[in-house]
């Protein structure tokens, strides 16, 4: 009979990362939604969870700091994303008490198989930061990334080395590292929040992206001002359909806007 | 999609995301069942197509391809039986047909008494990647036009009135045609607008636009 050799226990991410030393600003979570939700979302006056084909049950998707968008359907056809709407809310953990599950990724890329190459979708459960806090957000962004400027930019630090039982934390690392991989695209290395009940925004953001046309619609402008209390950020949409444009748009706007407030020290 | 794709894809329906006019507007294409946004790097040309799903509730103008897509979905989310949807599909094939033969303006009116409200494509458009990307606008909802972007600027001229009533609509129409001239005055429009709601904010909103307009560019 074949002896087992027992295997040194794999170190989880989060214990991977609970002596690291978190980066000292928190950034805010940002929220993508396409601005046929507008309406709705004003009536409700809260972002409201959806069905998650993926963790089967309503969810609403929230990235740390960037700009991402959560594809919310199994469809391969459904990667672009015109004219999208970015709410950001303010940090300082005011939702932290909401959050559900947190991933140093995109979870639902990772269980589709998306990231195979360096970590296999039925091991995304691995990579599951727990407890799910700001401050397992702000170690992630500490050790993989040096500060909030890289993150938000996506360049993971330089030759990290791990230990024979960090196997986990090593595969994000060849993750976010892999530049070759375009095909990935930002998902790879945003860190997704999970959160499962209403988020109001009555004074929870700091600001909201938007296409400047929406401005136009009264309501949508009163909400953004007298019932959110926030101030809009605008972009054009001269260019019509290029959904890349609008996610390079958006992301420069968002960068401006952090680095303006501080955030991307 | 790479940029030696070679296959045609067929105008098969228009957007608008904003449920409102006037605004750009956005065209679906078609292929194969998968509908498909075109995508530039701002050469002017279709760099690729990438693959969309539609939200049945903001197309604005459609062809037949869509309509039916739109209606069985529509038909799906009832739960109406199989029975009933072929029935169904017989009776809006023939209208359908009925319809796409006579002239737009006529059709508009005739299908304005569903109860939907939308603006029938009678003419067939292909594009492939290395074409002219195509633009649309949406002066009101009966008024939606399609073009590339040069001839664009010109359909546009005769409305530019229309759109000036719109703060938003004007900033973005004024950057479409490249009116640099117009553009601070189109920013100072949008800001009193928002002024009127809120100064402060509105202040911020104009120090960000501003910013990206002139300073960063």
């Amino acid at each position: 009979m074949a002896t087992v050799t027992p295997l040194l226990p794999l170190k989880s991410m989060s214990a991977f990362l609970s002596t690291v030393q978190p980066v000292r600003m928190e950034l805010p979570l940002v929220h993508i939604t396409k601005s046929e939700y507008v309406a709705s979302i004003i009536t409700e006056g809260a972002l409201v969870p959806v069905d998650c084909p993926v963790f089967s049950e309503p969810l609403i998707y929230l990235f740390y700091g960037r700009p991402a968008y959560r594809i919310m359907t199994r469809s391969l056809a459904s990667r672009a994303l015109y004219c999208p709407v970015c709410f950001v809310f303010k940090p300082y953990r005011e939702i932290e008490p909401l959050i559900t599950r947190m991933f140093p990724f995109d979870s639902g890329a990772g269980k589709s198989g998306r990231f195979q190459a360096h970590i296999k979708h039925d091991t995304t459960e691995h990579y599951q930061l727990l407890p799910p806090n700001i401050r397992n957000a702000q170690c992630t962004i500490s050790c993989f990334y040096d500060n909030n400027m890289n993150y938000f930019c996506g360049r993971a630090k330089s030759a990290l080395t791990f230990q024979a039982d960090e196997e986990i934390p090593a595969r994000y690392y060849a993750l976010v590292n892999d530049d070759g991989l375009d095909d990935y695209d930002d998902r790879r290395s945003c860190i997704e929040i999970q959160i499962s009940k209403k988020i109001s925004l009555k004074d929870a953001l700091l600001t909201i992206v938007l296409p400047s046309t929406l401005l136009d619609d009264e309501r949508v402008s009163v909400a953004i001002y007298q019932e959110w209390g926030t101030f809009p950020i605008t972009y054009a949409i001269v260019h019509g359909t290029a959904p890349s444009q609008y996610t390079a748009v958006i992301r420069q706007r968002l960068l401006d806007f952090l680095s303006d407030t501080g955030y991307l020290k | 999609m790479s940029a030696t794709d070679n296959n045609k894809y067929s105008l098969c329906g228009i957007l608008n995301p904003f449920g409102r006019y006037p605004t750009f507007l956005v065209p679906i294409f078609e292929r194969n069942g998968t509908y498909y946004l075109q995508d530039t790097s701002q050469t002017g040309v279709i760099d690729r197509f990438v693959a969309c799903e539609i939200e049945y509730g903001s197309v604005v103008a459609l062809t037949s391809t869509l309509f039916f897509s739109w209606l069985f979905s529509s038909l799906a989310h009832k739960h109406f039986s199989w029975l009933f949807s072929s029935l169904a599909h017989k009776y809006f094939s023939w209208l359908f047909s009925s319809l796409a033969h006579k002239h737009t303006a006529d059709v508009h009116e005739m299908v304005t008494d569903l109860p939907w409200d939308y603006v029938v494509l009678t003419e067939e458009r292909y594009v492939s990647t290395g074409d002219s990307y195509v633009y649309s606008y949406g002066v009101e909802s009966t008024n939606i036009l399609i073009d590339t972007k040069e001839r664009l600027v010109q359909r546009l001229k005769p409305f530019e009135q229309i759109i000036s009533r719109c703060a938003f609509a004007y900033l973005d129409y004024v950057e479409f045609i490249e009116d640099r001239e117009n553009q601070r005055l189109a920013l100072d429009k949008a800001h009193d607008r928002l002024k009127q709601i809120e100064e402060r904010g509105a202040d911020k909103w104009l120090q960000y636009s501003f910013s990206f307009m002139f300073a960063r560019r």
